[in-house]
């Protein structure tokens, strides 16, 4: 990889105690570009931040930010703004000086003077829709307003890195998809790269240039929205990703008449082209496991041979699509369905599995194949 | 297990009024749920019910008992709290059997309650493990047997998924119900988190500044909202809720927007005629109820250009500036999508897929029994 301008964090581990917070970390964002870190809670994602901050100090690795080594400067000389999920309002100060504080700071070399302090104050406040609110003091806001505050403070700056942690996790859903879109059209207008962590999955698909998904301090996968969506590294990956996440059917894989074949105690599912010419079936693959979207489960209208009958056991009516949970062999399977069925818990379902998005796992490491 | 009816139930702090002359019934063997923002009043009606609060005004029955009066312990109410609330030097075992011990019941009567209960909550294997270690889940699990061997008439769950992480949510919602449809019990679960209202109640009760909103299954509220308010909680995205005006002519009608128009089909256009002419309404539209074209010929009745895009996997979420006016209008697409920012689209709405509410009090005209 070439530098460039952006941030990038390379190798960096850190540890407290015996406890590994983060390791062996590598992504990067480029100018303009927005990276989410999502993951579970205990994933990394605060202490990511906090290293790229300069709150903490990295056990090794190095991290960079617009071409410069900051692994070890204190916080005011990175030139990064963050946006902290505690909030971290001065509880004496208005919503406005709250925002302006940190614009004032006398060791920041990027200071702005008193009419830019105040442009840029209308500007995020309007931004957030808190235009109302500049002179309440914190006390005086409901938890969802501390939120926006906390997060034009971040945004009134102009630094070299943007670090959003959780920014609108508290927010109404309303409000919560306005911001994804303001923000991400301010952010990626600007010539700085944005990092932004949410434990919510679909936030982080649908706001990001690219995904970053921790588990236990180890990035899974960093790619693009589509491709974690569509090709999860691992099964891991895939228990975390969706609304709701892939099915994961235990399994083994077989070539019958020139076709490959994933099947089960339950379903024997033809897998498509692709998947054949890619999986080379020399080695063993008596374990797998089979991953399908709930949305890839239809009901089905006849009863061809690859129609499945399910007893449902859980129904989920979401208004617009129903999520069923079904029992297929050893697996409980939950399936997604956009035209509602008139259905119940014990009833008895006709399915239907589509196996054209399937990506099959190897079973002993989880990691796709 | 025994059903729960409140009857024009109020609370006042002070000059503060939490809750509003409410009044529902929950079945015997129902979960029902409590939804709304924060500060909707749910959090004071499950205490009134616990009676951890006192009935300002109105009754409140378990079954056939009126228990204004009765203190938290003769109720005979379990509760399940968002922070699980486990004694932390306790086993699984220790946690569950608890309130048995609280009672002096004796070992081999205690051991006889909690297998069952282990059984179906699948905390079999985990019987003598230290609750501290346990995931979120299997907390909240432990909780709710803690709960269940003391064969209450009703469990209370107060937000009991919260602090759980999004796979276990989906997990412990679907056992919670599960588990709640098999044993017939009855519960009460006050929430903020539409999701979770739906996947595990049969009715829902939408609170909005103290006062009932609706009731209903959560299905009925997605499609018939009694009001505004309750159209914009349900759903995400949130339904569109565009201004018009009502133009009458001979014996149709239509909804007027700023350059655009839909002409609704017999049925709504009987319930909202009676109305006058040039009122000013709300039409509401739900995103995936929109259809979405590039192509002129099948253009629409709205004309707009591509604002915002938004990737969630399964389905796209357009945002659509309408022409000649700030209106914006949210589409949510499965189709494969072939256009970016900036791209002109036709938008076609309907005649099926419409609510309209009065702009005034916001009720939905195609649901209101009452008069207008």
């Amino acid at each position: 990889m070439n530098p460039h301008d952006g941030l990038r964090l390379e190798q960096v581990s850190k540890s407290f105690a015996a406890n590994d917070a983060v390791r062996d970390l590598s992504i990067d964002a480029k100018p303009g570009e927005i990276i989410a870190v999502t993951g579970p809670s205990g994933a990394g994602k605060t202490t990511t931040c906090r290293l790229i901050a300069g709150l903490e100090t990295p056990n090794s690795g190095i991290i960079t930010v617009a071409a410069r080594e900051v692994t070890r400067l204190p916080p005011q000389m990175r030139s990064v703004s963050i946006m902290f999920e505690s909030f971290a309002l001065y509880p004496m100060m208005t919503v406005a000086d709250n925002i302006a504080f940190a614009m004032r700071a006398p060791t920041r070399d990027d200071r702005a003077d008193e009419a830019e302090i105040a442009r840029r104050l209308k500007d995020v406040l309007a931004l957030t829709e808190m235009s109302e609110l500049g002179g309440r003091l914190p006390h005086e806001l409901s938890g969802g307003q501390k939120q926006r505050v906390a997060l034009c403070r971040a945004l009134a700056l102009d630094p070299m890195v943007y670090l959003l942690d959780e920014p609108i996790a508290h927010l109404d859903a309303k409000l919560r998809h306005k911001l994804r879109a303001a923000l991400r059209r301010r952010l990626v207008a600007s010539a700085t790269p944005t990092l932004w962590s949410t434990p919510d999955s679909m936030e982080a698909l649908s706001v990001a240039d690219r995904v970053a998904v921790l588990i236990e301090g180890r990035l899974q996968q960093f790619d693009h929205p589509v491709t974690i969506y569509k090709r999860p590294a691992n099964t891991r990956v895939a228990r975390l990703v969706g609304d709701p996440a892939m099915n994961l059917l235990r399994g083994g894989l077989v070539r019958e008449n020139g076709a490959l074949l994933f099947r089960n105690q339950a379903i024997s599912l033809t897998l498509p082209e692709e998947a054949r010419v890619r999986i080379d079936t020399g080695k063993s693959m008596s374990e797998v496991v089979l991953g399908i979207r709930a949305a890839d489960i239809e009901i089905a209208s006849n009863s061809g041979d690859d129609a499945r009958s399910v007893e449902v056991n859980s129904y989920e009516p979401f208004g617009k699509y129903a999520i069923v949970g079904a029992k297929l062999g050893a697996d409980t399977i939950k399936a997604k369905f956009f035209h509602v069925p008139p259905v119940d818990v014990d009833d008895v379902l006709s399915i239907r599995l589509h196996a054209a998005n399937a990506v099959v796992f190897d079973g002993a490491t989880g990691n796709a194949i | 297990m025994a059903s729960v009816t409140l009857d024009n139930v109020s609370k006042f702090y002070g000059d503060v009024r939490a809750t509003h002359d409410l009044s529902f019934h929950c079945e015997d063997g129902q979960m029902l749920a409590l939804l709304g923002p924060s500060g909707c009043g749910k959090t004071s009606t499950l205490k009134m019910i616990a009676g951890i609060e006192e009935v300002d005004r109105g009754e409140i029955h378990i079954g056939t008992q009126l228990v204004n009066d009765l203190s938290p312990g003769q109720r005979n109410i379990a509760m399940v709290f968002e922070d699980y609330a486990l004694y932390p030097n306790m086993s699984v075992f220790e946690n569950i059997a608890f309130p048995l011990k609280l009672r002096k019941w004796p070992g081999q009567e205690i051991r006889k309650r909690i297998e069952p209960v282990l059984e179906l909550l699948g905390l079999e294997d985990q019987r003598e493990s230290d609750v501290r270690r346990l995931s979120g889940g299997a907390q909240q699990r432990v909780s709710i047997g803690r709960a269940l061997v003391r064969e209450p008439e009703l469990i209370i769950f107060d937000e009991p998924l919260s602090h759980l992480d999004a796979d276990q949510k989906v997990q412990l919602r679907t056992e919670i119900r599960r588990l709640q449809k098999d044993t017939g019990l009855t519960g009460i679960l006050v929430t903020h988190d539409q999701t979770e209202a739906t996947a595990m109640a049969d009715l829902v009760v939408i609170m909005n500044h103290g006062k009932l909103q609706q009731i209903a299954s959560p299905q009925s509220l997605y499609d018939h909202p009694a009001n505004l308010f309750v159209a914009e909680f349900m759903g995400e995205p949130a339904m569109n809720l565009l201004s018009v005006r009502l133009e009458i002519d001979g014996s149709n009608c239509h909804l007027v927007g700023e350059g655009w128009s839909v002409t609704p089909d017999r049925a709504v256009a009987d319930r909202i005629m009676s109305s006058a002419q040039g009122r000013e309404l709300i039409l509401g539209v739900r995103p995936e109820l929109i259809k979405v074209s590039t192509s002129r010929a099948v253009r629409g009745n709205i004309e707009g250009t591509l604002a915002w895009r938004e990737y969630r996997g399964d389905v796209h979420v357009l945002t659509i500036a309408v022409a000649g006016g700030d209106t914006e209008i949210v589409v949510e697409s499965r189709q494969r999508l072939d256009f970016d920012t900036g791209a002109a689209l036709g938008l076609e709405i309907t005649a099926e897929a419409l609510n309209v509410f009065d702009a005034t009090s916001g009720r939905n005209l195609l649901t209101d029994t009452t008069e207008h």
